[in-house]
C-alpha cells in the first residue's frame, strides 16, 4: 500500500519535469504522511545526510576539476597528449580520448572533463579537417572516462550509500578507466578511414619530453592523491581539500589564476555540489522511508527469486540502469537505485566493488546517450553542432562502451586485480 | 513583477556571495586540519565539525540559488513531447509540488529549529539552532524562488520561462 502509494507519486512527478529532488522528497512527504510519521522527520534525515564529511569530498573535488580548468593544466595535458599520440592516424581524435583521460584523474565528473578538453580542442580539431560532429562526438565519448577513473563523483556517492571503501572504489576504476580510453582509441582509429584529415607530423622525442615537463606537475596530482588515499595518509574527502590546494598553487606558479577566476570557480563548484546534494538530500528521507518499510528487502528478495543466477542478475541491472541512465541525471540514479539493487547483487555474491564500477560506468553511459545526456548538451554547446547530428555521428563509441561495461560486469578481476595487487 | 526582480536578483547575489564565503573557510578550515594533524601529530576537533556545518549552511542556500537558475536535475523528455497547453500544465504541477515541499520544509524546519536549542555541539559547544536553521533558511529561499517562477509561468510563454536560467 505505502509502497503503491510513494513510486506512484514519485513517478508521476517525474514525469511532469519535477526537479528530481523535490518528486524524491515530496513522493516520502506523501509516504510519511500516509504512514502517519511526523514530517520533522524528513528535516531530520536531510539534515543527518547533508552532515556527512566523506560526502565533503564531492565539492572539493568538482572545485579542484574547476581549478584545474581555469589553471591551465588541461591545455598543458592535450600538449602532452599531443606529443604522445598526436601523428598517429586520426591523432587529435586520439588526442581529445587520451587528453580526458588524463584530465578524468583529476576530475570527478563528466561534464566538467568534456567542458575541459572540448574547450582545448575545438578549434584545432576544426582547423585539421575533422567535421564538427565527428570532434563533437569523440569529446562527448572521451567524457565517459571522468566519472571513472579515480576521483570519481559516482564512486563516492555509492561508497556512502553503501559503505563499500572509496578507496577501494577509486582504485578499482582505474583498469575499467584505462579500458574504456583504449577502446575509444580504437574506435576513433576506425572511424577516422571514413573522414579526411590532414596529418601532424611526428615532433619527435625531443617534444615528447617538453610537453611532459609543461604537463609535471598536473600528472603528478593523480599519483599524490591516489597514493596519499590509499596509504592512509587522507582521508578521500582530505585528499580532495588537498587536490583544490595544489591546483591553486600549480595555477598560480603557471601565473593563470586571478583572483576573479578563482571566485568564480568557487561559485561553479557551489551550484554543480548543491545540485548534487539537494538530490542527496532528498534521498537520505526516501531512503529511510522505504527501508523503515522493509521495500529494498522486499524487492531484493523478489529479484532474487525471479533472476535466478548472478548472471542473469547482472545482465538485468545493467540493461535496466542503461535505460534509467538515458532519462535520469547518473548521480540521481546512483542514488536512488544504488539502496534499491545492492542488497539483491551482494544475495547473488556480486562482489560490492565491482558493482559500484559496473553502476558507475553503465550511468556514465547514459551522459553521452539521447535525450538526456549532459556530455552531449556540453559537446553541442562547445562546437555548435545540434544533439542530433552528435547523435548520428556518436553510436559506434556507445556500442564499444556497452561492451565495456559487458566485460567489466562479467569478468571482475579488471576491478578487484590492482586492489589485491596493493593489498 | 518587475518591481520585484531586483531585490530578487540582489536576494540571489547575497546568497551566491555568501557561499562561497562559506566553501572558502572550509576549505581554508580543511587545509588547517590536515596541516594540523601531520605537523603536531593531533587532530582539531572543531574545524572537522564547523567544515560540516558550514556545508549544510552552503548545500541548502546553493540549492536555492540554482532553483533560480533553473539548474536542478529533472526529466524533460516527456513534458517536451505533449502539445504546449499540457506543458503548462504539467509544469503548474510541477511547480505546486515544489512549492510544497519548500513549504513543509519551511514548518517543519522551524520547529525543529527551535525543540534543538537546548542541544549543545560537541566540539564548537553552540546551540543545534544554528545548524538546523540553514534548512527552514534554504526553504524559505527555495519557496520564494518557486512562487516567483509559478508568477512567471502565468504570465509568459512556456518556451521563454524554460529558455532563460542554466540548462532548462
Amino acid at each position: 500500500m505505502i509502497a503503491t502509494t510513494i513510486s506512484l507519486a514519485l513517478v508521476g512527478l517525474l514525469l511532469i519535469r519535477t526537479p528530481i529532488a523535490v518528486a524524491l522528497g515530496m513522493a516520502s512527504i506523501i509516504g510519511l504522511w500516509v504512514s502517519g510519521i511526523d514530517l520533522a522527520i524528513a528535516v531530520q534525515r536531510i539534515f543527518s545526510t547533508n552532515n556527512s564529511f566523506p560526502l565533503l569530498a564531492i565539492p572539493f573535488f568538482i572545485l579542484a576539476g574547476e581549478i584545474m580548468s581555469t589553471g591551465g593544466m588541461s591545455r598543458r595535458l592535450v600538449d602532452f597528449a599531443g606529443a604522445l599520440v598526436g601523428h598517429f592516424r586520426g591523432g587529435l581524435g586520439a588526442v581529445a580520448i587520451l587528453g580526458s583521460g588524463f584530465f578524468a584523474a583529476l576530475s570527478g565528473s563528466n561534464a566538467a572533463t568534456v567542458a575541459a578538453i572540448g574547450g582545448v580542442l575545438n578549434q584545432p580539431m576544426a582547423e585539421k579537417g575533422y567535421r564538427p560532429p565527428y570532434t563533437a562526438a569523440t569529446i562527448a565519448a572521451a567524457g565517459v572516462t571522468g566519472m571513472i577513473i579515480p576521483p570519481s563523483i559516482l564512486l563516492i556517492l555509492y561508497g556512502v550509500v553503501t559503505g563499500v571503501s572509496i578507496a577501494d572504489l577509486f582504485i578499482a576504476g582505474v583498469l575499467p578507466g584505462v579500458l574504456i580510453c583504449a577502446s575509444l582509441l580504437l574506435v576513433n582509429w576506425v572511424l577516422i578511414r571514413h573522414e579526411t584529415v590532414e596529418l601532424t607530423p611526428f615532433k619527435g622525442g625531443g617534444e615528447i619530453w617538453r610537453t611532459f615537463r609543461a604537463a609535471f606537475w598536473p600528472l603528478l596530482m593523480p599519483v599524490i592523491i591516489l597514493s596519499g588515499i590509499y596509504g592512509g595518509i587522507f582521508t578521500p574527502t582530505e585528499a580532495a581539500i588537498v587536490a583544490v590546494l595544489y591546483g591553486m598553487v600549480v595555477g598560480w606558479a603557471y601565473g593563470e589564476l586571478s583572483p576573479g577566476s578563482v571566485y568564480r570557480a568557487f561559485f561553479r563548484a557551489v551550484l554543480s555540489s548543491a545540485i548534487v546534494m539537494f538530490i542527496m538530500n532528498s534521498a537520505g528521507v526516501f531512503a529511510w522511508l522505504i527501508t523503515i518499510n522493509q521495500i529494498p528487502q522486499e524487492i531484493s528478495a523478489w529479484l532474487a527469486a525471479t533472476a535466478g543466477s548472478q548472471w542473469i542478475y547482472l545482465l538485468s541491472v545493467n540493461l535496466f540502469l542503461l535505460i534509467v541512465g538515458c532519462m535520469m541525471n547518473a548521480a540521481a540514479a546512483i542514488v536512488v537505485f544504488t539502496s534499491i539493487l545492492y542488497p539483491a547483487a551482494m544475495t547473488f555474491g556480486v562482489d560490492p566493488v565491482v558493482f559500484g564500477i559496473v553502476m558507475a560506468v553503465n550511468l556514465s553511459i547514459g551522459t553521452v546517450t539521447p535525450p538526456l545526456g549532459v556530455d552531449l548538451f556540453i559537446a553541442s554547446a562547445i562546437t555548435k553542432v545540434s544533439i542530433e547530428r552528435i547523435v548520428a555521428t556518436i553510436w559506434p563509441y556507445i556500442l564499444i562502451l556497452v561492451a565495456d561495461l559487458l566485460l567489466i560486469s562479467f569478468y571482475p578481476p579488471l576491478s578487484t586485480f590492482l586492489i589485491g595487487l596493493i593489498r | 513583477m518587475s518591481l520585484l526582480k531586483r531585490p530578487l536578483d540582489l536576494s540571489e547575489k547575497v546568497l551566491g556571495v555568501l557561499c562561497v564565503a562559506a566553501f572558502a573557510t572550509m576549505f581554508v578550515l580543511g587545509i588547517a586540519t590536515v596541516v594540523f594533524r601531520f605537523l603536531l601529530e593531533s587532530s582539531l576537533a572543531f574545524p572537522d565539525e564547523l567544515i560540516r556545518y558550514l556545508f549544510v549552511w552552503m548545500i541548502l542556500l546553493g540549492s536555492a540559488v540554482a532553483f533560480r537558475r533553473n539548474m536542478h536535475a529533472a526529466i524533460g523528455m516527456f513534458v517536451d513531447l505533449v502539445p504546449r497547453p499540457l506543458q503548462r500544465a504539467a509544469l503548474l504541477g510541477a511547480t505546486a509540488a515544489s512549492i510544497a515541499f519548500f513549504l513543509v520544509l519551511l514548518v517543519y524546519g522551524f520547529s525543529l529549529t527551535r525543540v534543538v536549542q537546548p542541544q549543545i555541539s560537541p566540539a564548537l559547544e553552540v546551540s543545534m539552532s544554528w545548524v538546523y536553521a540553514a534548512i527552514p533558511a534554504g526553504a524559505l529561499f527555495l519557496l520564494i524562488y518557486a512562487l516567483e517562477f509559478l508568477a512567471k509561468l502565468l504570465v509568459r510563454p512556456v518556451e521563454d520561462v524554460l529558455a532563460e536560467g542554466g540548462q532548462g
